[in-house]
């Protein structure tokens, strides 16, 4: 073939098939003929299951001639997008720290900070905010249910399933607990020095900053505040060792626990311990601040005029005497119990230093001490002094904890098997080293205990309903809806170490409470 | 004197265009760094608030002002994360990321220069050329995979050190640093294998052999100094890739760098902290690039005309 021809064969098959390859690609892409989707997810968190479940999505609802154009996007211009409502569909999760349906349904209110998609029904209003401000439960648990069931029938969010918590345990580790909402705790573990991880980057070692999984599991092991949440989910006595709340629900009065010392000196001061006014001064700190969850505060009495510097206490956190601690409300909270669960309501002392350096050492009353953080790994020792030894436990004397932060999963495994770690907690990308088919511990690890907890977390696709949103009208959501399979995805993505969602409120966490 | 004020210009030009570029492009990453900060309960007020502490409610040319003024007196700023002054992060995190950095530096040089040098002495070409594929291999991988991988056979199969980063421990650091300077210990294998053959067929060199000296003490005595110089202009040059490259490692080998930060604060729109981050990068190269310039000087500058 000349040099004449061959240019000339080229030149034809160009012409013929660049217009066709545009054409097959242009209908591959967009289903000529066919409903189309657009599914964006932050490829950056959780990118093992986020982009497995993506693509089982697609999989799934091409069955029934639906077209999905995957989009994963850089966390950073995931949240530009959510936050502009520029997406048709997101692939998202929601998880809480606290026991209350509240905390689930506050993102479909047309008045909240942040309505991921831009729902507004004041139908749903009236329901949730019946549930939110009720004076008793049996009143909120009428409310949320409404609520609830207005969101799931008008599949504002398709809720796919909320995953479990897995931990392999080494011999001498059993006596870990933790909860649906990923409070980890280490009192009872026998093992004197223990070494665990974590996968996410630590924001923060100041408390009431602590806002994101890893920073939490650091701060909750050296602060507490007056309440704390056991491995049944239920609320229990931490610093208040008793609290009761007025029948009108707008007072709530916790009796302090005794004798409790905070973590060494102050200032070269003999130890000390924690009163009341310990307490207020905590709590005004956080409200004081630009926290995430200065929120917690929003209801108490005279909080706007504090905000607003007109006042230089909040007249509605009393301190009365030295152990009676009392929180006054502009109106009943049922919530407001649960809300003092979060980090940023840990009491520390009053006479804290402004600029204390939350990374050099701990200043709380949590059952271990900060001693050392480097930036990747925190050392902390067992708090001698600490008021809540469990029972048959060996006290905290002569322990110690090391929390290190290890983002790949192959290497917490090295670590795991080399004995630098004494608890994995498993990620997605783990399960079939350690797992077989079935969810079961493979025979190779059967020396360790696998440890099992139900997460209160959600995992579902957000439709954007906002004004201006191109979300998928209600007939397509509903569609979708019947088209998923979520048992598919519990089997095939996590072995069955999860359980099918189909409403926004994850029932077998909530039953308990509703 | 006048080619020092040169340098000192046009550093000082440098630092500003880096401040400048970067606070452009942090300024232009997407998202609200108020929202994603403090997540999606905190209240409009809170939100507020936090833009105005942090000036994020201003103009444009207001927060550069604001931002240069800052930094022209060493201040840059508080981390929107962490809430703690830059510097002090910067400080902190910034002497692992230099250690590993010259660590491997170190190690570069060694591997592409010294030991090509020993091979040629004992005038084994197969050797070196071996040596150089083998260099190479571990060069092709990315460097995420290489460090995954390393960390594996020197932590799970030799077992000679920590899964988990040890600053204490002196294996640790060499894992590390010999994973981040494969690939330019690879690049300055062959150049040096290069500069020593040319410089080997140099009429200076050619005379010394012709006269009885050994290969040995020419290479060493003549050559090796000649040699070494293109190597070490082009080092100059790669110092860059030791720093960012050191980004990937940290992150498998769990070392709490200015790599980590930077990634947590791309992830996070912690612009103060990126900015640090950037300024830090540069002032790191700028003054190892400063300091290899003067020993380049001292101990290059005139050694051909010498050795001629």
């Amino acid at each position: 073939m000349n040099r004449r021809k061959f240019l000339l064969s080229s030149a034809a098959i160009a012409a013929i098939g660049l217009p066709l390859g545009y054409v097959v690609l242009k209908t591959e892409q967009t289903g000529a003929g066919s409903e189309t989707l657009t599914l964006t997810y932050n490829a950056e968190e959780n990118p093992d299951e986020k982009s497995l479940l993506a693509q089982l999505i697609q999989a799934q609802l091409k069955l029934d001639g639906i077209v999905v154009n995957l989009q994963p996007l850089s966390s950073v211009e995931y949240n530009d997008r959510i936050g502009k409502h520029e997406f048709q569909a997101a692939l998202t999760l929601w998880y809480l720290d606290y026991n209350s349906p509240e905390g689930y349904l506050t993102d479909f209110y047309s008045k909240a900070g942040y309505r991921l998609s831009g729902y507004d029904n004041p139908a749903y209003d009236k329901a949730y905010l019946s549930g939110l401000f009720a004076t008793n439960a049996d009143v909120a648990q009428r409310g949320f249910q409404e609520a609830a069931s207005i969101v799931d029938r008008d599949v504002v969010w398709l809720p796919l399933y909320s995953n479990n918590d897995l931990f392999l345990l080494k011999p001498g580790t059993e006596g870990f607990r933790s909860n649906a909402f990923q409070y980890y705790d280490y009192r009872g573990v026998t093992k004197p020095n223990l070494h665990v991880a974590t996968d996410i980057e630590v924001q923060t070692l100041d408390p009431k900053l602590a806002y994101d999984l890893a920073s939490k599991h650091l701060v909750t092991q050296s602060y507490e505040g007056l309440v704390a949440l056991d491995s049944r989910n239920q609320l229990v006595p931490a610093l208040a060792d008793s609290w009761q709340v007025s029948a009108d629900g707008q007072e709530l009065k916790f009796s302090i626990r005794p004798n409790v010392p905070f973590h060494g000196t102050l200032a070269g001061k003999s130890p000390r311990f924690v009163t009341a006014a310990d307490v207020k001064a905590s709590f005004e700190r956080t409200a004081a601040s630009t926290s995430p969850y200065a929120y917690i505060f929003d209801h108490v009495l005279g909080i706007d005029e504090f905000r607003a510097k007109r006042a230089s206490a909040i007249v509605g956190l009393e301190a009365r005497g030295n152990l009676d601690f009392l929180i006054k409300l502009s109106r009943p909270v049922p919530a407001m119990l649960q809300w003092l669960l979060a980090p940023a309501a840990s009491v520390m002392p009053y006479d804290l230093p402004k600029d204390y350096d939350f990374r050099t050492g701990s200043k709380g009353t949590g059952p271990f001490a900060l001693q050392e953080w480097n930036g990747t790994k925190a050392v902390f020792k067992g708090n001698d002094a600490y008021w809540g030894n469990l029972a048959g436990s060996q006290s905290m004397a002569n322990r110690s904890l090391t929390i290190s932060v290890i983002k790949d999963p192959s290497v917490q495994l090295l670590a795991f098997n080399r004995g630098e770690l004494d608890i994995l907690n498993i990620p997605l990308a783990l399960y079939g080293a350690i797992l077989d088919k079935s969810g079961k511990l493979q025979a190779q690890w059967s020396n360790n205990e696998l440890r099992v907890v139900a997460l209160g977390n959600l995992k579902f696709v957000a439709f954007n309903l906002s004004p201006s949103g191109s979300g998928p009208d209600k007939a397509l959501r509903e569609r979708i809806g019947a088209v998923i399979n979520r048992n598919e995805m519990v089997d095939r993505l996590f072995r069955g170490q999860a359980r099918v969602a189909t409403s926004v409120l994850p029932s077998d966490v909530f039953a308990k409470v509703l | 004197m006048t080619e020092w004020l040169h340098k000192s210009l046009r550093l000082v030009i440098g630092i500003w265009a880096v401040v400048t570029i970067s606070f452009m492009c942090t300024y232009m990453l997407p998202g609200d760094p108020a929202r994603i900060i403090l997540g999606p309960q905190a209240s409009a007020e809170t939100l507020a608030s936090f833009r105005s502490e942090y000036r994020l409610d201003q103009s444009l040319s207001a927060q550069y002002v604001s931002y240069a003024s800052k930094v022209a007196k060493l201040d840059l700023g508080e981390s929107f994360t962490q809430r703690q002054p830059v510097t002090r992060l910067l400080l902190a995190r910034g002497i692992t990321t230099f250690t590993l950095a010259i660590s491997a530096i170190c190690i570069a040089i060694g591997l592409g220069m010294f030991l090509p040098l020993l091979m040629a002495m004992a005038g084994s070409d197969r050797l070196s050329t071996t040596f150089g594929l083998i260099l190479q291999g571990f060069a092709f991988p990315p460097p995420y995979l290489l460090a995954v991988a390393a960390l594996g056979f020197v932590a799970g199969f030799l077992k000679i050190a920590p899964v988990m980063f040890d600053p204490n421990s002196s294996v640790s650091w060499l894992a590390a640093a010999i994973v981040l300077s494969a690939y330019p210990s690879a690049l300055l294998f062959r150049l040096f294998i290069q500069c020593l053959s040319r410089e080997m067929s140099q009429p200076y060199a050619q005379r010394a052999v012709a006269s009885g000296f050994s290969r040995q003490h020419v290479l060493w005595h003549e050559v090796f100094r000649n040699a070494c110089a293109e190597p070490l202009a082009s080092a100059t040059n790669a110092l860059a890739f030791f720093f960012t490259s050191a980004f990937f490692v940290e992150t498998v080998f769990g070392i709490g760098g200015l790599g980590r930060l930077a990634q947590e604060a791309i992830r996070q729109k912690d612009v103060a902290t990126l900015n640090g981050v950037c300024l830090a990068l540069c002032a790191l190269v700028t003054i190892t690039s400063l300091v290899m310039d003067a020993v380049h000087r001292v101990f290059f500058g005139k050694s051909k005309a010498t050795a001629r």
